[in-house]
């Protein structure tokens, strides 16, 4: 059933779930579950080729209580509470790209490699491979051309080169449009308007169906209501759900048998976030030129409308990593208003600011993490050098998504997710923050005082999950260490794939999306190439 | 350079070590003032590096004589390659963080350089 009149808007063709027949059949060639960033990508890329497709969408247009409830469950882990499985994912159209920020960078060529002090690191492809999905992705989110670290030049300006000319930290940019892309706004019309694709709305997939011992997955049951299902039977079937509810589904599949896909016990482990440390730290510098992100507020980042140019982030280079057996990271120096803003901004007082005096103990700063306030911008307001940190995660197989006995309205299993950490991530935080910190100081641009002293309070009061759902179905050519292959196609089924962070086997420091989508426009390359029309 | 020297002039050197790091005085404030800089104006500067330099000597106790550290400064500075005093100083402090020779006070990564200059203050009468 399509309907002319759709909500809001004017020519909608998009297929309310709730009108069609309890237990009625539809068709398509190529089925793909989840409406957000890989979902819609993937289905734009079969616009006019051929094939019958159909976008399954568990949500509406717009969050709706009752959807957004389905994705409560239980969090363990040192940051917020049983809120993050609800505040990091979006549950309609558009997907969780309805709230995020946009950020992008492309993993770096290390965190594709096998790192022997990483266990369990190291994907089946490289980056060159994705180099080319790379450039396409930077379209879709409209970041500009992405350059790797932009040459000598830039390590000059900033003295980064030591005296061997090797430097040991180098400056790459986080890229970030204003406003960020809204998937779901941005190309809902374009999907609208493509006649070989039906996008399904309030179709929430329970599960996958197959023949008993089957390599081919025949339909997906779907649920409009928690009292109306209906089965799409298709060719093939790709899963982008997001990071959570991918091993949801597929453990929600052949129940009583662990589990689709999870012969090897792998749907679900190896769950890895990225860590956003806030205040890690503090910095002094009295050279604001130097990769300082000053911004009041996240919008003020980047002119509205613009191609993001976005901000400066530090690294440890991929020969440091290697000598020094680092996780990778990226570093950024924040200025950002102290909450006790604004003084009179007369010079004495501000140079008593300083350094010099934020080290004297009797005036160390305010508030729980004594954050000294150093620097006071032209209209007189005070503000916090704090030092920001994002880190890599290490992929453990004991970090994992499970899920809980209780069951959802629609009848379907709730997760529990199990966020772990180890003593190698800790060292290797505190490692990176000390190199920081002798580089700047032997490259005389400041300071840096390290805040980090593991993740219990109150630096993990400063710190946050990045909503970063990787690794949940790991992506190996051995069926023993992954879930997915090197094309993304779950091991041991036929006709099953995967688009999504979730097959990350390691997620570097970089945020996902932008790999998300190059993975997903390689997976369709691959889907077109091998099709069956 | 001279062999050994004196805590006036290497409390000067501190004080023009790292204008960009916040250490030293303001270039505002030494302008024209070099080499006749009054240390006894500078009474809150010395206070505050009063307290580095008893965070840096928490952490190098065999440094607590202040011939000790006049002679460790002295020897380092007459090896490097030339310049001013205060051109000295910032490459000893270069050279320090480069070597990993830091130490933390508060939580800030700071050269060994800076701490045992930081602790001459702590024979300077504050004003
Ligand atoms: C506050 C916030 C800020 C963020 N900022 C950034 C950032 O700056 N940069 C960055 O790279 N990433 C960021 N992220 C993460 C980013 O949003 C995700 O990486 C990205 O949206 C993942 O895309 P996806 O298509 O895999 O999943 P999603 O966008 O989550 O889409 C999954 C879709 O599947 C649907 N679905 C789920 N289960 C079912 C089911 N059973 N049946 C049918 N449909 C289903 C959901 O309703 C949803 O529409 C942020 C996340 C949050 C929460």
């Amino acid at each position: 059933m399509r309907l002319r009149e759709f909500g809001a808007c004017e020519s909608a063709v998009l297929i309310d779930s709730r009108e069609l027949p309890h237990n009625c059949t539809r068709e398509a060639d190529l089925c793909i579950i989840g409406a957000g960033a890989a979902g819609i990508t993937l289905a734009r890329q079969f616009t006019g080729f051929g094939l019958r497709v159909a976008l399954l969408e568990s949500g509406g247009l717009e969050r709706e209580p009752d959807r957004h409830d389905l994705l409560r469950g239980q969090f363990e882990g040192p940051f917020r509470g049983p809120n993050d499985l609800t505040n990091s994912r979006c549950r309609y159209f558009g997907g969780t790209t309805n709230r995020w920020w946009g950020t992008c960078r492309p993993l770096d060529a290390i965190d594709f490699e096998e790192r022997p002090w990483i266990a369990d690191s190291g994907w089946p492809i490289g980056s060159a491979e994705l180099e080319p999905f790379y450039r396409r992705s930077a379209e879709i989110v409209n970041i500009p051309e992405f350059e790797e670290y932009e040459g000598d030049g830039q390590l000059l300006a900033f003295n980064l080169a030591n005296r061997q000319g090797r430097p040991r930290v180098v400056p790459k940019r986080l890229y970030r449009s204003n406003p960020p892309t809204r998937f779901g706004e941005a190309y809902r019309r374009e999907l609208e308007d493509a006649p070989d694709v039906d996008v399904y709305l309030w179709a929430n997939v329970l599960d996958l169906g197959r023949k008993v011992d089957g390599e081919r997955i025949e339909s997906a049951r779907v649920a409009s209501h928690p009292t109306r299902t209906f089965s799409l039977r298709a060719k093939r079937f790709v899963l982008s759900a997001g990071g959570f509810d991918i091993p949801r589904i597929l453990l929600n599949s052949d129940l009583d048998r662990g589990g689709l896909g999870n012969h090897n016990d792998l749907v679900g482990r190896y769950y890895m976030d990225h860590t956003r440390l806030l205040v890690v730290g503090n910095w002094f510098s009295t050279d604001t030129s130097f990769g300082t992100r000053r911004a009041r507020h996240r919008a003020e980042a980047e002119p509205p409308g613009q191609r993001g140019q976005g901000y400066q982030v530090f690294t440890p280079t991929a020969r440091v990593q290697r000598e020094e057996h680092l996780l990778n990271c990226g570093l950024v120096l924040h200025q950002r208003p102290a909450r006790h803003t604004k003084i009179s901004g007369s010079e004495p007082y501000v140079e008593s600011y300083g350094l010099a005096s934020a080290l004297d103990g009797t005036r160390l700063g305010h508030g729980r993490l004594q954050v000294p306030q150093v620097s006071v911008s032209a209209s007189g307001m005070v503000l916090d050098n704090v030092v920001k940190f994002y880190n890599e995660h290490i992929p453990l197989r004991h970090s994992r998504v499970q899920l809980l006995p209780e069951r959802d309205p629609f009848g379907q299993r709730r997760i529990k997710v199990d966020w772990r950490t180890s003593d190698q991530m800790d060292r290797s935080v505190r490692t990176n923050l000390e190199l920081f910190a002798r580089e700047f100081g032997r490259a005389n641009r400041g300071r840096l005082r390290i805040g980090f002293r593991g993740w219990s309070p109150p630096y993990s009061e400063q710190g946050r999950l990045a909503s970063h759902h990787m690794g949940t179905t790991r992506m190996s050519r051995d069926p023993r260490q992954g879930v997915v292959d090197a094309n993304c196609k779950v091991h041991g089924l036929e006709n099953l794939f995967v688009a999504s962070s979730s097959v990350f086997p390691t997620g570097g420091f970089a945020n996902p999306t932008l790999t998300i989508l190059a993975l997903t426009l390689r997976l369709a390359d691959h889907l077109q190439k091998t099709g069956e029309s | 350079m001279k062999k050994r020297l004196s805590r006036r002039e290497l409390l000067i050197s501190l004080a023009t070590v790292g204008t960009a790091t916040g250490l030293g005085l303001s270039c505002r404030w030494l302008e024209g003032t070099v080499p006749t800089l009054d240390l006894h104006s500078m009474g809150p500067w010395l206070g505050h590096m009063k307290h580095l330099g008893e965070a840096y000597l928490e952490t190098s106790p065999n440094e607590r004589q202040e011939a000790v550290l006049l002679y460790l400064l002295s020897e380092r500075f007459a090896a490097l390659p030339g310049g001013t005093l205060a051109e000295r100083a910032r490459q000893s402090v270069r050279f320090d963080f480069e070597a990993g020779d830091t130490f933390e006070a508060h939580g800030w990564v700071l050269s060994r350089t800076e701490g045992r200059l930081a602790a001459l203050t702590l024979n300077h009468p504050v004003p």
